[in-house]
């Protein structure tokens, strides 16, 4: 009876669950665009909606009119002004610009609403009802039903009326609806605004249930996403019935997660294993379906950030070396430690550097596997293991999860590889990091001040010493894009058909980079660690891995210089202790992701890839011009279409 | 024994037969030619021979079955394809396009492919930089950088002038005749290959309508019937 009455409270989440589902669907079918920033749009939206109420007083109406008119101008604002210009840029980009505005959002929300977890007075009775014999509140009930109500209203629309069909026909061929005298930029701005609308209903919903929480709010894109890709992004009503029973699920599942037992039910006992479900749904639904994302209509196999051939190969290290020496010996210790917590950014956004950048594959794990390497070294240090021993060990086993994590890109490419390592990234968070059950401590766990040769290093030292890895590990990985391997990875990440017409494996390749870049993470991760003397599981959620994506995209993801870029700009980096000598420090979300929507729109590539090109445009100007023949001109295929055979 | 053999090999896609027990053998050191008219399956065929299509039948190496070897097994092994659409890697130069293919024992593959192809003067330009007629000479190019025992070549002459066509038919000649590589050319333009091969397939549908000698293929009434498009 208690799994029932929990499964029957779990109406509310899942209710939620089916309401974002269905803006996800919607926007999906309408503009061919995964939202990362969905439960984003919640959490501003229902942030907006209980100021107004509690702060302002206004009626709950007035505040429902308000809300509703705010998500209808943020989504029609990021519509127009932003995806509307990606609509030809590579997916890498039209990912980005939604993970820039998730964190766009949040930084707005810390820096504008109390974000300290309360739970506001909900907007509909909650008075308790009688179901089957257990009571539910009655707004548990009503948010599953308005739900299900809209599923119903989207699926008549979507069926019965003309802006429908043009839905319809515009998910299989934009140019073939634009024929039809459809405007797919009013669909576009229709579909972005409708399922704007429908998060904010979600959001402000839910909150009196759940808790008004920025950052679980944002992360509830994660189970959402389950429901979504359960109705293949396309079916509405699959979509509120995945959402509420997985909504139902994870609150029965809670009875279970609370139990204690033998030591073998750590699996699926404590800490975020109900919310770590559908994140495994996610993983696993893609990986058995493989395509489970039906392609749309309109292929873009657009650029990819640009990758060239390192420049400063020697001058690059030894200028870094010098200028990071005279920095360390130099500034006071609060600038030290931002310092080295940019090394070990550099780091994490290296590995990106690696799997992103030279081979394409888009992962959002990458502080995962950083934490994972964090963790141990959390572990061996304290078990009394030198230094140069535990780094190598924490990138090892990092290592070994990227190996695993890497399984997936074998069979899913570009979003859905996003979606299942943000999963990936999700479940370490919840279920793994913070279990103080692995290593004692609740998430939190000492590392012991590194040493070298028996002497304690101290901040100097250790500085110095983080400096030279991370010097000497970017000298490789500049080495790795102009060597056999990086040409292969560039010919991998463009074309893997030729690659493999070119004898490339690219299963083991793939692998082999996973494995590569997860081992550098797992390396920043212990240096992380180190830096803090602690392990603390906050350094590692998702919105680090976003950061740092959404830094070392700015900077140039396909080079070294890129990394460089994102460490500065890492949270608690350099970037941080100049924003909080200012004293603006709550600004850093803003202006990431603010900075980020710019350069997606601006510099596609990557800032340090605007400047290459620049040098390179400079340095084409003095040598004299190609003297090749005119472009090609696209794809000529005009081949005899009956070719002259002997007729009689 | 024949360098590829091929048993009747079949290829559906979903309810759609696209290739349907075709058989052959190339021998080594000869040019064979694959006519038929759009929608015949020559390109199928070469994605089935060469891994990037899932068929039923044998396919054989020098005798050793392929048929279950992955795409990337059988470049290594060399078969050794170009693409219709170039497929070039646009963010590598034409220098770094050939390394990526190279193999085997020559001391510069890389550069004697390109000269082979005549080609050299393009090592360091972007495949963009290029007029599709070099960027097609330089995908042969980049194949034979592979070392190929036995290189596909699809609709490679497509978009050549007639000119263009007979010094490029000139060269795969030379390239089979010097020992070089054994080569299945797959085109459009029937004056090529009915020139330069020593063996022609026809295909129709699917199905192989006719083989032999370009004498032979010419006068058979089947492959006219093809071309006309009717049933006539």
């Amino acid at each position: 009876m208690a799994v029932l009455q929990f499964a029957l409270l779990g109406l509310g989440l899942g209710g939620a669950y089916a309401l974002l589902a269905l803006g996800l669907v919607t926007i999906y079918r309408g503009t061919g665009v995964l939202n990362f920033s969905q439960g984003a749009v919640a959490m501003i939206c229902a942030y907006v909606f209980f100021a107004l109420r509690d702060g302002l007083r206004l009626s709950t109406a007035g505040a429902a009119l308000l809300a509703a008119a705010f998500a209808v101008v943020l989504g029609l604002a990021f519509y127009l002004l932003v995806m509307r210009q990606l609509r030809n840029s590579p997916v890498l980009a039209r990912i980005i610009a939604t993970l820039a505005l998730l964190l766009l959002l949040q930084g707005l929300a810390m820096l504008l609403f109390d974000v300290q977890t309360r739970t506001p007075v909900s907007v509909v009775p909650a008075t308790p009802v009688d179901l089957l014999g257990i009571a539910i509140p009655m707004d548990r009930l009503i948010l599953a039903g308005v739900a299900v109500v809209l599923a119903v209203a989207l699926s008549l629309v979507s069926r019965r009326t003309r802006i429908g069909l043009a839905v319809r026909a515009i998910s299989d061929s934009e140019k073939g609806a634009s024929l039809s005298g459809l405007s797919p930029v009013l669909i576009g701005a229709l579909t972005w605004a409708v399922g704007f609308v429908l998060a904010a209903v979600a959001g402000v919903m839910l909150s009196p249930i759940a808790g008004l929480d920025a950052k679980a709010l944002t992360l509830l894109v994660v189970p959402v996403f389950a429901a979504a890709l359960i109705a293949r992004f396309t079916s509405f009503g699959v979509a509120v019935a995945a959402g509420l029973g997985l909504g139902m699920v994870e609150s029965a599942l809670q009875l279970v997660t609370d139990a204690e037992g033998a030591w073998y039910t750590w699996l699926w006992t404590g800490p975020g294993r109900s919310q770590a479900l559908p994140a495994l749904v996610v993983i696993i639904a893609m990986i058995f379906s493989g395509r489970l994302l039906p392609a749309r209509g309109e292929v873009v196999r657009g650029r990819l950030p640009i990758s060239p051939p390192p420049r400063y190969r020697v001058a690059g290290p030894i200028i870094a070396l010098a200028a990071g020496l005279a920095f360390i010996f130099s500034v006071r210790p609060s600038w030290l430690s931002a310092g080295v917590v940019t090394l070990a950014g550099v780091m994490i956004a290296l590995s990106a550097v690696l799997v992103t950048g030279f081979i394409g594959q888009i992962s959002l794990a990458q502080v995962a596997f950083a934490g994972t390497g964090g963790m141990l070294t959390a572990l061996l240090s304290s078990a009394g293991l030198p230094f140069l021993l535990v780094l190598p060990l924490s990138g090892l086993v990092a290592a070994l999860l990227g190996l695993l994590a890497g399984l997936p890109s074998l069979r899913v490419r570009g979003p859905s590889l996003a979606l299942v390592t943000l999963s990936a990234a999700y479940i370490c968070q919840v279920a793994v990091f913070s279990d103080g059950r692995l290593l004692g401590g609740q998430g939190y766990n000492r590392v012991a001040s590194p040493a070298l040769f028996g002497l304690e290093l101290g901040g100097t030292g250790f500085a110095v010493v983080t400096l030279v890895i991370v010097i000497v590990t970017g000298s490789l990985v500049a080495a790795l894009r102009v060597s056999t391997f990086g040409r292969r990875a560039l010919a991998v990440r463009e074309n893997e058909a030729a690659a493999a017409a070119a004898g490339i494996d690219i299963k083991r390749f793939k692998l082999a980079a996973f494995t590569l870049s997860a081992f550098v993470a797992g390396v920043g991760g212990s240096l992380l660690g180190y830096q803090a003397n602690v392990f603390a599981f906050e350094r590692f959620t998702i919105f680090e891995s976003l950061h740092v994506i959404a830094m070392a995209y700015i900077g140039g993801i396909g080079m070294v210089s890129g990394a460089l870029f994102a460490g500065l700009g890492a949270s608690g980096g350099l970037f941080s202790q100049l924003l909080a000598t200012w004293g603006a420090d709550s600004y850093q979300l803003v202006i990431a992701g603010g900075a980020l929507l710019l350069a997606v729109q601006l510099h596609p590539d990557g800032m340090a890839a605007t400047l290459h090109t620049i040098r390179e445009r400079r340095g084409r100007r003095s040598s004299p011009a190609p003297a090749a023949a005119p472009p090609d001109d696209g794809k000529d295929r005009s081949a005899p279409a009956e070719p002259s055979v002997p007729v009689k | 024994m024949s360098l590829l053999e091929l048993d009747r090999v079949t290829v559906r896609y979903g309810g759609v037969t696209a290739v349907d027990s075709v058989g052959f053998a190339v021998e080594s050191g000869t040019l064979m030619g694959l006519i038929g008219p759009n929608g015949a399956g020559k390109t199928t065929m070469i994605d089935a021979i060469t891994g990037m299509a899932r068929c039923s039948g044998d396919i054989r190496l020098a005798g050793e079955s392929i048929a279950s070897w992955p795409a990337y097994r059988r470049s290594r092994a060399g078969i050794v394809r170009t693409f219709q659409s170039l497929e070039l890697f646009m963010e590598l130069t034409v220098r770094e396009n050939l390394q990526t293919y190279a193999r085997g024992r020559q001391a510069d593959p890389v550069a004697s492919a390109l000269e082979r192809m005549d080609v050299a003067w393009t090592a360091d330009r972007y495949p963009a930089e290029l007029s599709t007629g070099t960027a097609r000479l330089v995908s042969v190019a980049r194949a034979l950088a592979a070392a190929p025992r036995l290189l596909l070549l699809d609709e490679p002459a497509a978009g050549l002038d007639a000119g263009e066509s007979r010094r490029f038919g000139a060269k795969l000649r030379r390239l089979v005749d010097s020992g070089v590589t054994t080569i299945l050319l797959v085109d459009h333009d029937v004056d090529l290959i009915m020139n330069v091969c020593d063996d022609i397939q026809v295909l129709d549908f699917g199905k192989k309508i006719a083989s032999g000698p370009p004498s032979a293929v010419r006068a058979d009434p089947e492959v006219a019937r093809a071309y006309l498009g009717g049933t006539a």
